[in-house]
């Protein structure tokens, strides 16, 4: 039997399907829709290009972009996921550099500096 | 011939749920449930549809076709486990993101003829920077 034909209806399908998809990414309302249209669309896209190989007769080397393909799709949908789920939380407090720097030595705190100035005896030489 | 009777059974199957999925896409009103329909029939869609073309690189066996056939087994199993992982992280966002969700009121106000904006979603609040 010769499934040519069938593969290029299904291959047609797909394509059609996902520009149906593409509606959402266009008309969603809010970012994450979009991003979920787009994730539907590229796994969709390893079907495509596994399908292209089989009418084309080379599988063996189209495999190989398939696989490419799948995983900078999760890795993109996951990027932008984090991203936004980062920007939804309150931003952290603002670091202070003597805090932060490896340089700074052990922190001198508000009664450290209150003692130091109220006990002038420490500061002179023995 | 058996062997193409499945391919064409498993492509048909796939193609059944990836309608199912686009027009649940396309039609269910608010982000959780349209996750709700991407999340599961993307992933078996897309199963089914390499299974059918695994079955077809068989059907005249060798060595080379074996190697292919395995590669795409891996592509399988790597889209099964990374979709949900990827529709999980996007419904985690949302949730973050604190994204309107569809209540009986929304539908109300549908009814009585107000315009179906983003406003009429009146649950929760709805963030500048995801307008747009």
């Amino acid at each position: 039997m010769n499934l040519e034909p069938f593969f290029i209806a299904m291959a047609v399908a797909i394509l059609f399907l996902m520009l149906c998809n593409l509606y959402r990414v266009v008309a969603g309302p809010t970012v994450i829709d979009r991003m979920l249209g787009m994730n539907v669309i590229g796994t969709k896209t390893t079907v495509l290009i596994v399908l292209v190989g089989i009418i084309n007769g080379r599988v063996d080397l189209f495999i190989d972009i398939t696989l490419a393909y799948a995983l900078l799709n999760f890795i993109t949908t996951i990027a932008a996921a984090r991203f936004y789920q980062r920007l939804a939380q309150p931003a952290p407090p603002e670091p202070r550099e003597s805090l932060m720097a490896p340089s700074a030595g052990p922190e001198v705190t508000e009664a450290d500096a209150h003692a130091t100035v109220s006990d002038p005896v420490r500061e002179e030489p023995p | 011939m058996i062997i193409d009777i499945l391919v064409i059974i498993a492509m048909l199957t796939g193609l059944l749920f990836f309608v199912a999925t686009t027009v649940g896409i396309i039609r269910f009103p608010d982000f959780y449930s349209r996750v709700h329909a991407a999340g599961k029939g993307d992933t078996l869609s897309t199963t089914l549809f390499l299974g059918g073309a695994i079955l077809f690189i068989l059907r005249d066996f060798s060595e080379e076709t074996l190697l292919t056939a395995i590669k795409l087994l891996l592509i399988v199993f790597y889209i099964f486990i990374a979709s949900p992982t990827a529709t999980h992280a996007i419904i985690d966002a949302g949730y973050e993101f604190r994204v309107p969700y569809w209540t009986r009121s929304s539908k109300k106000k549908c009814a009585e003829g107000e315009e179906t904006t983003e406003e009429n979603l009146d649950n929760g609040f709805y963030p500048e920077e995801l307008k747009g």
